[in-house]
């Protein structure tokens, strides 16, 4: 029995070995990509509202939900607003409502997930319409929280 | 050693990102990415997710012998979409590893007016100072913009034509800044234009 034992230890080491290389050589399949200059997470979100919550001096956050109108009705973050770009003029006003309620404002916009682009288009677009330069993309999206 | 090479992908697309370029109020033509196994084994597309509801995926055939092609049709509703726009579909294949692709479609999308920014505001802290929007039109023949309403009285309104037809500045001031508000500031134009097309900005006290 015992030398069973040591020939399968044997066999298991011999096989982590070039597996342990392996994996090394591909570890960008494990590691998380960097967070690009305009994303942000939720860890970050939540940090930011505790800070706004604690000291007016800090600027309030308000998250932007860019998915389908139906997905917002159906469940979304606190507080969050539509926007999407599909019904982009009748959604519009209520953010600018919202802008004009604090003397400074975080804009953090999410979709679905990481492989949904409309958040970066809805950011981008308020960036550009807006003049607003403090907007983030919440890396990995609602199914991120 | 096998294992420290990479994994060989079956699927060979011709083009794994397209661009089109649709003129104001034209709707986009359909993208069409072909690929082909050239792998030893069948290969089966089991998702095709897209980036946006705006995208259409259509695939022709699921499961390809060695040697066969295929083709994924997309459809892009550009409605509400302006500029360049970029979308993905990620496909994912049954193959063991390194099962996913990306497709990149891009879209430019010219918007019928420019109106930069499309909001102006003002903190009461600050002086009632003119800010200026600017009205650029993108159609190919030109629009007479012929003034511009408030839905709120307290702000003055004044348009300039820089290049009549095609390019504009709309001044706005406020009256007074003591009172935190939104107006709504919609342009007049000569002739209608097609439905959908933005005219209006937004002036605030804040």
């Amino acid at each position: 029995m015992r030398p069973l034992l040591r020939q399968a230890l044997i066999l298991l080491v011999l096989a982590a070995i070039p597996a342990l290389i392996s994996g090394f050589m591909h570890r960008e399949l494990f590691d998380d990509p960097p967070l690009a200059g305009d994303e942000t997470t939720w860890a970050q979100v939540y940090a930011w509202q505790r800070e706004a919550g604690t000291a007016t001096s800090q600027p309030r956050i308000l998250l932007i939900d860019a998915r389908p109108s139906e997905s917002h009705a159906a469940s979304h973050a606190p507080g969050a607003l539509p926007l999407n770009p599909a019904h982009w003029e009748q959604q519009l006003p209520a953010i600018i409502e919202e802008l004009g309620r604090a003397a400074e404002t975080r804009v953090v916009v999410y979709c679905d997930d990481a492989l949904c682009d409309t958040s970066r288009t809805v950011a981008e677009r308020i960036r550009r319409e807006l003049a607003l330069t403090n907007v983030f993309v919440l890396k990995g999206g609602w199914r991120a929280r | 050693m096998f294992f420290l090479l990479p994994a060989l992908r079956a699927i060979d697309w011709e083009r794994t990102e397209i661009e089109q370029r649709a003129e104001i109020g034209e709707t986009l033509p359909p993208y069409e990415f072909t690929f082909k196994n050239s792998g030893t084994t069948p290969v089966s597309i089991t998702n095709a997710r897209a980036g946006c509801g705006c995208l259409a995926p259509v695939i022709d055939r699921e499961t390809l012998a060695p040697g066969e092609t295929g083709k994924v049709l997309v459809k892009f509703d550009r409605t509400g979409l302006v500029g360049e726009v970029a979308r993905t579909i990620t496909i994912t294949t049954d193959e063991s590893r390194n099962n996913t692709y990306e497709l990149t479609l891009r879209a430019n999308l010219p918007e019928p007016l420019t109106i930069a920014p499309r909001l102006v505001f003002w903190k009461s802290e600050n002086p009632a100072s003119t800010k200026s929007i600017d009205i650029k039109i993108n159609f190919a023949t030109p629009v007479e913009i012929t003034g511009a309403t408030c839905n709120r009285d307290n702000f003055d309104l004044a348009l300039v034509a820089l290049e009549p037809g095609r390019h504009y500045r709309l001044d706005v001031t406020p009256r007074d800044i003591a009172t935190p508000r939104l107006a709504v500031i919609t342009l007049k134009t000569a002739a209608p234009l097609p439905a959908g097309t933005t005219l209006t900005a937004y002036a605030q006290v804040r």
